[in-house]
């Protein structure tokens, strides 16, 4: 439950930078400009927080493969959001944000060819993702939605 | 052309990187796996930054900090650590679906706060997301 309950929270919380990020992007600095800064002061507050944790996974040493792998995971998900400003720059948003939106079908493609030692998929799995991530271009797509009158209702 | 690659390089991107979080957070835990991962982040953003927009970045105002403050907070300490945390506990193929329902949160605060209203696909999307969100954790 404390899985789905973080997997939420993490959704919840970049739902809502989706909202303060165009402001911040649009009025304050550029997009890698504010990327760069906010990850900066991110980082700070985190370590200060959790700095005893912190300070006993370094004396415990963890394994070189794990530091290796979160590394490259962080310099994926820095290859994702450059990209992002880089089709943007290219492409509007109405086309870049439903293709980038499917990234978790890309996850759960790569588990299925990578991780299946390490993680089983079920069929309800992949169905799930495929339903969310359509969902997901679905409401991406809704703000150019021109609306309809049916039976005195808006839709 | 270029557009639709550069998204679908940006997915990939994204997409990978849960999928390497996951091997790397057999190994470490989610904090400190979390900090790693920004350290590196950091570097390549930083650079990139100061590279193309050095000009940008002397000319930032005071109340910019502000606003990388909330943003900064949002993003690392709560979005990424939470996101680690659920692909510890979860595996990438259960939590990445959910995490990538973020767009719905958007919708509604869109909604709620931000005066829009609600559409056919909004109503659409929102019931597709919950019953994909659903099915994965139905299981058992």
């Amino acid at each position: 439950m404390l899985g789905y309950a973080a997997a939420i929270g993490a959704a919840a919380c970049y739902g809502t930078l989706a909202v303060l990020g165009k402001k911040v992007v649009t009025d304050i600095a550029p997009p890698l400009v504010a990327t760069a800064f906010s990850m900066v002061i991110g980082t700070i507050i985190l370590a200060a927080i959790f700095q005893q944790q912190i300070r006993q996974d370094l004396i415990i040493r963890p394994a070189l493969k794990g530091w290796i792998f979160v590394s490259l995971a962080g310099g994926s998900a820095t290859w994702g959001v450059t990209f992002w400003y880089l089709a943007l720059n290219q492409a509007p948003a109405v086309l870049v944000a439903p293709i980038a939106s499917i990234h978790p079908v890309f996850s759960v493609l790569i588990t299925l060819v990578f991780l299946r030692k390490t993680e089983h998929v079920s069929m309800k799995t992949v169905l799930g993702a495929v339903l969310v991530t359509f969902g997901v271009v679905i409401i991406t797509l809704s703000s150019k939605w021109p609306g309809y009158n049916v039976f005195g209702i808006n839709i | 052309m270029l557009g639709v690659l550069f998204s679908l390089a940006a997915a990939a991107g994204f997409g990978g990187s849960a999928v390497l979080a996951r091997i790397g957070l057999q190994y470490v835990r989610p904090v400190t796996g979390t900090l790693i991962s920004l350290i590196v982040g950091i570097i390549i953003t930083t650079i990139l930054a100061f590279v193309f927009h050095y000009d940008d970045i002397r000319g930032l105002a005071a109340i910019a900090f502000a606003w990388f403050l909330i943003v900064g907070i949002l993003n690392y300490p709560l979005g990424r650590l939470l996101n680690y945390t659920s692909v510890s506990k979860l595996g990438v193929s259960k939590s990445a679906p959910v995490v990538g329902a973020s767009p719905l949160f958007a919708a509604v605060a869109a909604v709620t706060f931000g005066g829009e209203t609600m559409n056919l696909p909004l109503i659409v999307g929102t019931i597709a997301i919950i019953g994909g969100i659903g099915l994965i954790m139905g299981q058992k």
